[in-house]
């Protein structure tokens, strides 16, 4: 049988499958000639038909919409609401502070937010305070159909609040300043900041800085000391240089300037009265104390 | 005794003279209280008046002001020239020292550290030594703008007795300056980057001063012009030299020095300030220190640590004669001031 005849009889049959008549022999051979020319024509039509379907073949599926974005989707219908945007502003707060809703939606007739937000125009903001991570969704609905959009707010817990002071007393500002300052020492007639000195003196700027750090109205006086050996007249003096020089150490060491005040005691305030070279170096300092 | 008075009858003839009418130098009735205080104002205006006739200044009537620490703190005490009558000029309750003594006699400057107090009067600190001065006739503070420095000491009063010479550290160390008599018009003295305090100015001249310096590395004993020129050392360089003092001539200065001692030993010494020539009037270990000149130009008081604890003593300007006027207490910085009535 030729291939038009074995053809045109899937054609009459209708079905997607070819069944091929058997007896076809002396029907289909009239069959063809009668139908020659519409055969030919059906044929060259569902040809045409099978030749543009193959293009076509499973059409994909639609992409996903796309999350939260502000563009406009393309929207295969018309008249079907969209949210083109749906945002909280910032998304992760501390307990106690707000976070702020926004949304614009077109095509919509009906809107509303969960979480007993409820109904709300097509454009607008809303200021929300949740005390615990929450989740909002906004729905737009309309008649060509409806749409929604989820924001989620984090809400993380604030810093805990300050320890209450221990029961038991700290110490206080003077208390710590007099357990763990250093006296600076000098050499005899002399203001200079020796190394041994400059390592106290080091020591006694780091515990100002904690000090001022914790009490903010704490300020401290430098004495300088002199041994009993030159005049009271020249002491003063004496004294007054090493207790200017020991501050000027620690301010350049990044202690404030105007915490801390210098007074010279000369040899008026001897912390030991021996006539020996330890004596006299142990009153040959730079002391601090508590300011008033 | 007469009416229960003492009564002197003083005489005074000069032996020289033969006629005997005109030998009388002194005859005068001097009267005093029926005590041992009575006796004592009694000889001694007797005493001024022998004196006078021979052309000498007396000491009657001149005071010594001077530091004590006899209640517990550090005040200014006036005495007789002779160490009677001490009694306390202050009573701050705190470090009260270096008296200074105006030329006039009315005006007294010291240093001290003004004691703060809280609510309910509890000392609540101490400020940095400053410049106190007071009427010496009404005992009262007077008015005295101290600079804004860590430092403010006074070391003398100029000729006219309204000026001052301070040593304080407005230029952030201690620098000698003028002030006027309430602390205003303040005129820098010295320019050096040394510790200079004790400025004293001539009493005869008022143009030129001595002063204490470490521009040389040890403090020892300058002189300037009162306006801070020609700055000349007057002692050797030998080890501390301090605590200058003119005496009423303008030629000489009384101070003290460690020269011959271990540092912390002082002496004192009288410098004839024109020749640099100098000489020692004690001698021996301890602290002599503070010298002042009595108005006699014949006189100097002192402090020693000779006996147990520091007291004040007189001496004549040779080094004899010496006298102990205090006991009570450590006694000090003593400076003589001329009589006032």
């Amino acid at each position: 049988m030729s291939e038009s005849d074995r053809l045109l009889a899937y054609k009459r049959t209708g079905s997607g499958e070819p069944r091929l008549n058997r007896n076809h022999s002396g029907a289909a051979v009239r069959s063809a000639r009668i139908y020659g020319k519409l055969g030919a024509v059906l044929l060259a039509l569902m040809l045409l038909a099978f030749a543009s379907g193959c293009k076509k073949k499973v059409p994909p599926p639609p992409p996903p919409p796309p999350p939260a974005s502000t563009a406009p989707e393309t929207v295969a219908r018309v008249d079907r609401p969209v949210i083109n945007s749906f945002t909280a502003e910032p998304s992760s707060i501390e307990r106690g502070q707000s976070s702020t809703l926004s949304w614009s939606i077109t095509n919509a007739t009906d809107m509303s937010i969960s979480q007993g937000i409820g109904p709300v125009q097509s454009q607008g903001q809303r200021q929300v305070f949740p005390t615990n991570t929450i989740t909002y969704t906004l729905t737009a609905r309309g008649p060509g159909g409806n749409d929604s959009r989820s924001v989620t707010v984090s809400v993380s817990s604030p810093p805990p609040p300050p320890a209450p002071p221990p029961s038991t007393p700290r110490l206080s500002s003077p208390d710590i300043l007099a357990q763990q300052s250093q006296d600076a020492f000098f050499d005899y007639d002399k203001s200079d900041i020796r190394p041994d000195a400059r390592d106290a003196l080091t020591h006694d700027a780091g515990l100002l800085k904690q000090i001022f750090a914790q009490d903010p109205n704490f300020t401290v006086v430098v004495e300088g000391h002199c041994d009993e050996r030159g005049s009271a007249e020249y002491n003063l003096a004496l004294g007054d240089r090493r207790s200017g020089a020991a501050k000027d150490f620690m301010v350049q060491l990044g202690v404030p300037g105007d915490r801390i005040k210098t007074i010279s005691y000369g040899k008026e305030r001897p912390q030991c009265t021996e006539a020996t070279e330890d004596c006299w170096q142990k009153n040959r300092r730079a002391h601090l104390s508590a300011g008033q | 005794m007469q009416n229960n008075q003492l009564v002197l009858y003083g005489w005074l003839d000069d032996v020289t003279q033969s006629n005997t009418s005109s030998a009388q130098l002194i005859g005068k009735v001097y009267i005093g209280t029926l005590d041992e205080a009575g006796a004592a104002k009694v000889a001694r205006e007797f005493a001024a008046d022998i004196l006078k006739i021979f052309g000498a200044t007396s000491l009657l009537g001149t005071k010594i002001y001077f530091v004590s620490s006899r209640t517990g703190h550090k005040e200014i005490w006036s005495m007789d020239y002779d160490g009677s009558n001490q009694k306390e000029f202050t009573a701050y309750g705190t470090i009260t020292t270096f008296p200074v003594v105006s030329p006039d006699g009315t005006k007294l400057a010291f240093t001290t550290y003004p004691v703060r107090k809280g609510a309910g009067g509890k000392v609540i600190g101490e400020g940095q030594p400053e410049i106190y001065v007071h009427s010496v006739e009404t005992g009262r503070k007077l008015v005295y703008y101290n600079q804004k420095a860590s430092m403010n000491a006074a070391s003398d009063f100029m000729l006219d007795s309204r000026h001052l010479l301070i040593y304080c550290t407005a230029s952030g160390y201690s620098q000698i300056y003028e002030t006027d008599l309430d602390g205003s018009g303040l005129r820098r003295v010295t320019h050096s980057g040394s510790l200079e305090v004790e400025g004293k100015v001539n009493p005869k001249t008022g143009n030129d001063v001595v002063f204490v310096s470490g521009r040389g590395g040890t403090p020892q004993i300058y002189r300037m012009n009162i306006d801070g020129t020609d700055v000349a050392r007057l002692t050797t360089g030998e080890g501390d030299a301090v605590n200058p003092s003119w005496s009423p001539d303008g030629q000489h200065i009384a101070f003290s020095w460690t020269r011959g001692f271990e540092p912390g030993n002082f002496n004192i010494f009288v410098m004839d300030v024109a020749t640099r020539d100098f000489v020692q009037l004690t001698h021996g270990a301890g602290r002599n220190e503070n010298p002042s000149w009595a108005p006699d130009g014949v006189h100097l008081v002192f402090s020693s640590t000779r006996d147990r604890n520091t007291q004040i003593y007189t001496m004549l300007a040779d080094g004899t004669g010496v006298q102990q006027l205090t006991t009570q207490g450590n006694n000090e910085k003593p400076v003589w001031s001329k009589a006032t009535q």
